[in-house]
């Protein structure tokens, strides 16, 4: 449990929930806050992208513009990089384009850490998609970032279900996994980002 | 009153922030290749996903080391 002031810090003080509710809401919520706080960070990227692909497809979007990536080891899987569309901590990805037999080609890669474990036995580069519309493209990948972060809040919402019934056999966890859910859902929303943009600058504190 | 932690056969694989920590990938990373069927994950009780150790040997061609995370066997 969070301590401050050797007080509880009740993430959860004002939902509604009686005690022993807040108490399994406050646990499980900490055993999912990291992640919770990488996918709103990812949601509000994707939701960039999202909301003016276009932007995305002009080269100069970002330091590595211009830079060459290398996918696999034939000369012809040389390409230049138009844009960032996401920084991970680990990996980026990237709008790249080249010129073959005078068309051009456009791909959404995806670059690891060289020294990654998953870089070093399958290459530090891997194409996602390809194609000849890079506009299309960046639609098609946000349309499918948005998928994967679904993906991770409803596995978070799994991973604070199972918290809350392995530590509290007395609370129905009903109605926290339901506060817990409504949180990760806003969390991978594109539609709600906006909204938690002006509450964080603001300085509101978010509540269940 | 807290229940004992679960004994079940979710200890024989990784979850994802587990396994994300072995392969050297962010969670959304581990999330994408599991949507892409590049790694395949079970799902255990609750809904919760996770990787087996042998899946996490074959997507790094039998490299894996099984460190422990966190004081949890993975």
């Amino acid at each position: 449990m969070l301590k401050r002031n050797g007080e509880p810090h009740d993430i959860a003080a004002s939902d509604g929930l009686n005690r022993g509710e807040t108490d399994a809401f406050n646990e499980a919520f900490e055993g999912i806050q990291e992640e919770l706080e990488a996918l709103k960070r990812i949601t509000i990227a994707v939701k960039d992208i999202a909301e003016d692909p276009v932007i995305f497809t002009i080269p100069g979007g970002g330091s590595e513009s211009g830079s060459i990536v290398q996918v696999g080891k034939a000369p012809t899987d040389r390409w230049q990089i138009c844009s960032t569309l996401l920084k991970l901590r680990n990996s980026q990805i990237v709008l790249c384009e080249r010129s073959a037999e005078g068309a051009k080609e456009f791909a959404v890669i995806e670059r690891f850490r060289n020294e990654s474990a998953y870089a070093q036995a399958n290459g530090d580069t891997e194409v996602l998609l390809a194609g000849a519309d890079p506009v299309l493209l960046v639609e098609e990948y946000a349309a499918s970032a948005e998928h994967t972060l679904r993906g991770m809040a409803s596995n978070l919402v799994a991973k604070a279900h199972k918290i809350v019934w392995a530590r509290y056999a007395s609370t129905s966890p009903a109605r926290v996994v339901q506060a817990i859910a409504a949180k990760c859902e806003q969390a991978a929303s594109l539609e709600e980002t906006e909204t938690r943009h002006h509450q964080s600058r603001s300085g509101i504190a978010f509540r269940p | 009153m807290k229940r004992d932690r679960i004994r079940t056969t979710e200890n024989a694989g990784c979850s994802i922030q587990q396994s994300a920590t072995l392969l050297g990938l962010d969670t959304f990373t581990v999330h994408s290749l599991i949507q892409r069927r590049k790694l395949s994950a079970d799902v255990m009780l609750w809904g919760e996903l996770a990787i087996r150790r042998d899946e996490l040997q074959r997507v790094l061609g039998g490299r894996a080391t099984f460190p422990r995370i966190s004081g949890e066997e993975i």
